[in-house]
């Protein structure tokens, strides 16, 4: 009997560390994030150019650390993503050609430079950037909505003229 | 006669007790700039107040234009820790690109009496291109921070800075000497409060 309630009384232990264990890594983001294998920064992008949805493709679409140093950048059409995991601004850059933007037929860059605030910080952004032509000019509207793993958002609203074919987008923060 | 001679001691005392206590009033405190939330530093700054600097006065920023407003109305500090994002050669405020347009800045050389601590990331690291040398040159003083790596603060067991590499990076100090001549003195990997006065 002794025996039983000693085995009894192991299994509780165990059991209570196990679900102890997944309390402190569900509850706490900083964990959750530094344990996480997969891509860190994720990102849905709609282009729109005078209202018309502009096809992405992965290739037109590059990642610099910072440093310098270059991201892979992973997926295809709307959803991508880098693998992050570390402070500072992932720049962001996307090359539209012009022969996507029918009538207006020059080359477009987007920079979306994202500051990561926190090196375990696992975000989920969707962002919608809509091209237009006024007075001759291109516009750019910006809406980025950021989720991040810790529970906060934050919401990015811009509209700018662009210079040079430039579009510069500078949220994460 | 003697009676007069007393009250004018007693009226020299009085001035003197009035004076010494107006000039304790005005002391020098610690002052911090802090990147407000969300995303910001608040609960580690009131942490560092109150653990290090009670009385400081703390400004909370959010914009370039922010932080270069509340340090230019600065006046009086004993240590200024500067509590804001950053990367190499730059500060990063809310939806702004890297921001290092120093000469903005007033030079605070009678106005800081202490040191600066910068509590950035990276904020020595680039030389003379680094916000620690350029921030020394807009005070005078030498400045705390950062050498190649980041900065994080530890929220297991306190909420101290801590440097987020600690096999490549080191707080040191870095001073523009006569506003020119590069200095950076290493001061270990550990952070203290103390480092201010090394």
């Amino acid at each position: 009997m002794n025996k039983v309630k000693k085995k009894l009384i192991l299994i509780l232990i165990g059991l209570l560390t196990v679900i102890s264990c997944i309390v402190v890594i569900i509850k706490f983001p900083a964990i959750q994030g530094k344990l996480s294998s997969n891509d860190h920064i994720k990102l849905k992008i709609r282009l729109l150019f005078d209202g018309k949805i502009v096809e992405l493709e992965n290739k037109y679409i590059t990642c610099v650390y910072e440093t310098g140093e270059v991201c892979t950048v992973n997926g295809n059409e709307e959803i991508y993503s880098v693998k992050g995991g570390r402070y500072g601004q992932y720049k962001i850059k996307i090359s539209v050609h012009g022969e996507s933007l029918q009538g207006y037929d020059e080359d477009v860059i987007i920079h979306l430079n994202y500051m990561n605030a926190n090196d375990w910080y696992i975000s989920d952004s969707d962002c919608t950037i809509a091209l237009s032509k006024q007075n001759g000019g291109l516009y750019g509207t910006v809406n980025i909505n950021t989720k991040y793993n810790d529970g906060n958002s934050i919401v990015y609203d811009d509209t700018q003229v662009l210079q040079d074919n430039t579009l510069e987008i500078n949220w994460g923060f | 006669m003697k009676r007069k001679l007393y009250k004018l001691i007693l009226c020299f005392c009085l001035m003197f007790f009035v004076l010494s206590g107006n000039c304790a009033m005005v002391q020098a405190a610690d002052a911090y700039i802090v990147y407000q939330n969300p995303n910001g530093f608040d609960t580690q700054a009131q942490y560092m107040k109150n653990r290090y600097s009670p009385g400081a006065k703390v400004h909370y920023v959010r914009s370039s234009a922010d932080f270069v407003k509340k340090w230019n109305s600065l006046s009086n500090v004993d240590n200024l820790i500067i509590m804001v994002h950053g990367g190499t050669g730059c500060l990063y405020f809310y939806n702004e690109a890297g921001w290092s347009n120093y000469s903005s800045l007033n030079y605070l050389g009678s106005v800081v009496k202490g040191n600066v601590m910068l509590l950035s990331c990276q904020g020595g690291t680039g030389r003379t291109s680094s916000v620690a040398y350029n921030l020394s040159k807009r005070t005078g003083r030498g400045v705390v921070c950062a050498k190649d790596s980041a900065v994080n603060y530890n929220w297991l067991f306190n909420k101290n800075p801590d440097l987020d590499d600690k096999e490549n990076g080191e707080w040191v100090k870095i001073s523009a000497i006569k506003g020119r001549t590069y200095k950076c003195k290493s001061l270990g990997t550990k952070w203290k409060y103390n480092l201010l006065n090394q």
